[in-house]
């Protein structure tokens, strides 16, 4: 009872969603919990009611660094005000004045790799925490989607804060995964929520092309005839951009793209302009979209087909949170993996790269090892497995190292990185086949996440003759300014007419 | 033709041949040394520092090659360019539409503008939220130092806020009356408030067919008009002091030459702030040079006696020449710097009045 009465004075909801309740409860009673429960069935509820209801404070480590002030903003709008985000963008003076005043906080978002930082991990360590939040829990799994290394420290942070209640939370993660997840955060006892990924409200649509023309012909159609408010992902930002400007020659004006190559101010803008529906549509790279939070997102429409199965339900799962029906539509030409293809490729770094950065040490240049490893041009995600791994075998800021040391080392990490981008390469085939194969798009998706098929839905997917055309539907534009700057002026300042 | 074309071929024109490419450049792009701060003031351009802020080398280069093409500029020498004689008459012709430009102050403002903006939006975000009586709005601008400023300036009370919006509106009103109409538009369509986030660049200029460019160079000439009716009359802009007065009153230093600057108050001579701030003789100096320039009050007496002084500066004034040599050669038993010091202050003589 306690619990609706929170609900009702934080959220003004009567009813929780399904597992909200009984992860709560187990918090509560000092548990801790694995949760998995689909995108956009408010995961975000359950840590921050427990947080009110233990009296406590929140440290939640997030791997989406770029979107975490995003995710203050949501806290601080619902009624959170005492949040505030510790990661690699804040400027050193920034930093210091949240350290200081950490103890004002109640909820504490960091990333993984800023808690290497000595200061900031002993500054972290003069407060007390009540919640332990690990979101996005997959990333500590070498069988998950996208691997932090990071995460793998998580569990000694947990200790030296002196193991407050550990909720580690995922959306998608296969049975591996979840198994990955209680063994290094060091919660084999926890409790186990799992729920379904299924989203029974949002239908699933896929289209195969041949042709890159009539892919984008079919695209523009859509996009002028489906009910907004919607989602377009694409797999670059210049692709956003040119999907865009091709929307704008049509005279569709509500559009507009979203991605990290845009300026701070111009970003926010375009994303607060989406919230207040001034625009129909945000057309975004992949990693961008997860920050959009929108609760009648009517549609999520896939221009390229994501790299993985767990990558395209998250982002999916933007879509319809409201619970109304909605729709996942992706658009596939064959080209559409060559960019993940290639991603995957030279992501990690190759065999050459890794000689050159535990080559033999010299004299002249005495350079250390993580100094070789930034002058090796190699990306950000490779840098930080690397790191990782150098800094575990206690080399990183070494300069001599034994030739016997470093030829072990060099096997065992191109072992890893062999094994990491065979992985991912297997994922890349598990989304081809699902798109290519025919029959029920849900049930193939449920089955790759060891799930049991669904059977008995109203409205499933394009595998069961789902109709597009019923999420068609022209809705009322919200008007921009039509008149001249003075009514404006005068409209914002609340001036008589 | 775009506005950066014509604001490229403004400043060969003001050149005229003393400078090659490179140093224009970082003078467009706001490059803050010594050397760009100076010539944009000796050269009067002031407006168009920073203009082209972000425009890389390689669009640079290509813009000019254009120029070149269709003859509105010449090579002089090696990475010396002359306006032609069509490129001045394409200026003149087009004269009264780039005239928006004139209340630009990139040289003054670039430093502050973004900050000031911040404060701005997310003033005039909040309270025309809390004159709708809507609380839950989600703020359009980030920066812990603007949300700290606008808490403590924040009218608390109903009454407090109709008045404090009133008196906004008609400081906002009378200012953008004296822009443009078209810049007017799109400042305001950037503002955010109840019911409505403001427009992006893109979306500016989309709207009005204009490059991205023009829509921000607009943009920032109504922001650029606000600090300076605000410098000139404070006691008629109240709510605009109040909000951006602090702000503004900032010398546009760098913030090297603004810590010398400090240090200078505190009574250190230059030997003591070189051994404090580890600096090079050659740095210490053309932070003096820039102190001189931008700080009004400062006297550059204890560098120089007042006969030189004015010698040099009767000499200048009658050659009009901003080139060091020919007045190093007239007075040889001068510094360099003691030269550089008395231009800096002639050039800010020269700098009033050329404003808006």
């Amino acid at each position: 009872m306690q619990l609706e009465a929170a609900l009702k004075q934080y959220y003004g909801f009567d009813e929780f969603r399904p597992g909200q309740k009984e992860i709560l409860e187990d918090i509560l009673s000092g548990h801790d919990v694995l949760g998995m429960l689909p995108t956009g069935t408010g995961k975000t509820l359950i840590y921050q009611l427990a947080a009110v209801l233990l009296k406590g404070r929140a440290l939640i480590v997030s791997p989406l660094v770029s979107l975490m002030q995003d995710q203050v903003d949501q806290f601080k709008q619902t009624g959170f005000k005492k949040t505030v985000a510790l990661n690699s963008f804040l400027d050193q003076s920034d930093k210091r004045s949240i350290l200081k005043h950490l103890k004002d906080y109640q909820f504490v978002f960091v990333s993984p790799e800023i808690m290497q930082n000595n200061y900031i991990r002993s500054t972290l360590l003069s407060v007390e925490w009540s919640l332990f939040v690990v979101d996005e829990a997959h990333c500590i799994s070498q069988w998950g989607h996208e691997f932090r290394p990071h995460y793998l420290d998580l569990v000694y942070v947990k200790k030296e804060l002196g193991d407050p209640v550990c909720l580690a939370l995922t959306a998608t993660a296969t049975v591996k995964v979840q198994e990955d997840i209680q063994k290094y955060l060091g919660i084999e006892k926890a409790k186990v929520h799992i729920h379904s990924v299924n989203r029974p409200n949002i239908s699933l649509f896929v289209e195969s092309f041949s042709d890159l023309e009539h892919k984008q012909d079919r695209a523009i159609d859509l996009i002028s005839e489906l009910k907004g408010p919607g989602i377009v992902y694409t797999n670059t930002r210049r692709s956003a951009e040119q999907l865009v400007n091709l929307l704008h020659e049509k005279g569709m004006h509500n559009v507009s793209y979203y991605h990290g190559g845009m300026e701070q101010d111009e970003r926010l803008l375009v994303q607060k302009q989406f919230l207040n529906s001034q625009l129909k549509l945000i057309v975004c790279t992949n990693a961008f979209g997860m920050g959009i939070n929108k609760p009648d997102i009517r549609y999520v429409l896939h221009y390229h087909a994501p790299s993985n199965m767990e990558g395209y339900v998250q982002e999916i799962g933007r879509a319809g949170r409201d619970l109304h029906p909605s729709a996942a539509i992706l658009l596939y030409h064959p080209s559409d993996l060559e960019i993940p293809f290639h991603f995957i490729e030279n992501e990690l770094p190759d065999h050459n790269q890794i000689d050159f950065i535990l080559s033999d040490y010299d004299v002249l240049s005495e350079q250390t090892v993580a100094e070789r490893l930034h002058l090796a041009g190699i990306s950000e995600t490779g840098q930080r497995f690397m790191e990782y791994h150098l800094n575990s075998a206690g080399v990183l800021n070494e300069k001599g190292i034994s030739e016997d040391k470093r030829e072990s080392l060099k096997k065992t990490l191109k072992l890893k990185i062999e094994a990491r981008k065979k992985e991912k390469l297997r994922s890349l085939r598990m989304i081809e086949n699902w798109i290519m194969t025919n029959g029920c798009k849900r049930n193939m998706l449920l089955n790759y996440f060891g799930e049991e098929e669904k059977n008995d839905m109203e409205y499933c997917c394009s595998g069961c003759q789902d109709d597009l055309e019923r999420f068609y539907g022209k809705e009322e534009p919200k008007l921009l300014i039509d008149h001249e700057w003075e009514d404006e002026l005068k409209r914002l300042f609340r001036q008589e007419v | 033709m775009d506005i950066s074309r014509a604001i490229i071929m403004d400043v060969l024109q003001k050149v005229d041949g003393s400078r090659k490419c490179s140093g224009i450049y970082y003078i467009l792009t706001g490059k803050k040394t010594a050397q760009s701060l100076s010539d944009s003031q000796w050269f009067k351009i002031e407006p168009y520092y920073a203009s082209l802020k972000g425009l890389t080398v390689e669009d640079f280069n290509s813009i000019l090659d254009e120029l070149c093409t269709k003859e509105f500029i010449n090579l002089k020498e090696d990475q010396v360019f002359l306006i032609s004689e069509k490129g001045s008459n394409f200026l003149e012709k087009n004269k009264s539409y780039y005239f928006f430009m004139e209340k630009l102050n990139g040289l003054k403002y670039a430093s502050i503008e973004h900050k000031c903006w911040q404060v701005l939006s997310l003033f005039v975000q909040s309270l025309s939220n809390a004159l709708y009586h809507f609380l839950n709005f989600s703020p359009v601008i980030r920066d812990r130092d603007a949300a700290e400023k606008v808490k403590i300036l924040f009218p608390r009370t109903d009454e407090q806020r109709k008045q404090v919006a009133s008196q906004l509106y008609i400081e906002l009103k009378i200012i953008l009356k004296k822009c443009d109409s078209k810049s007017a538009e799109i400042f305001v369509n950037k503002l955010s408030g109840y019911n409505r986030v403001g427009h992006t660049f893109d979306q500016s200029a989309r709207e009005w067919g204009l490059s991205r460019v023009e829509a921000v160079l607009r943009f920032r000439s109504v922001l650029h008009m606000i600090f300076y009716s605000i410098k000139e009359k404070p006691e008629s802009y109240t709510v605009l002091y109040t909000l951006l007065g602090e702000l503004i009153d900032i010398p546009a230093l760098t913030k090297s030459a603004l810590q010398t600057y400090h240090l200078l108050k505190q009574e250190k001579d230059l030997k003591e702030i070189m051994k404090i701030r580890n600096l090079k003789l050659s740095t210490m100096e053309d932070h003096l040079v820039e102190i001189a320039r931008e700080i009004p009050d400062f006297s550059i007496q204890p560098y120089i006696r007042d006969e030189d002084k004015d010698r040099v500066s009767h000499f200048y004034n009658k050659t009009k020449k901003f080139k060091l040599r020919p007045i190093k050669e007239a007075f040889p038993h001068l510094t360099y710097l003691q030269i550089r010091l008395v231009l800096a202050k002639e050039g800010g003589k020269h700098a009033v009045g050329s404003g808006t």
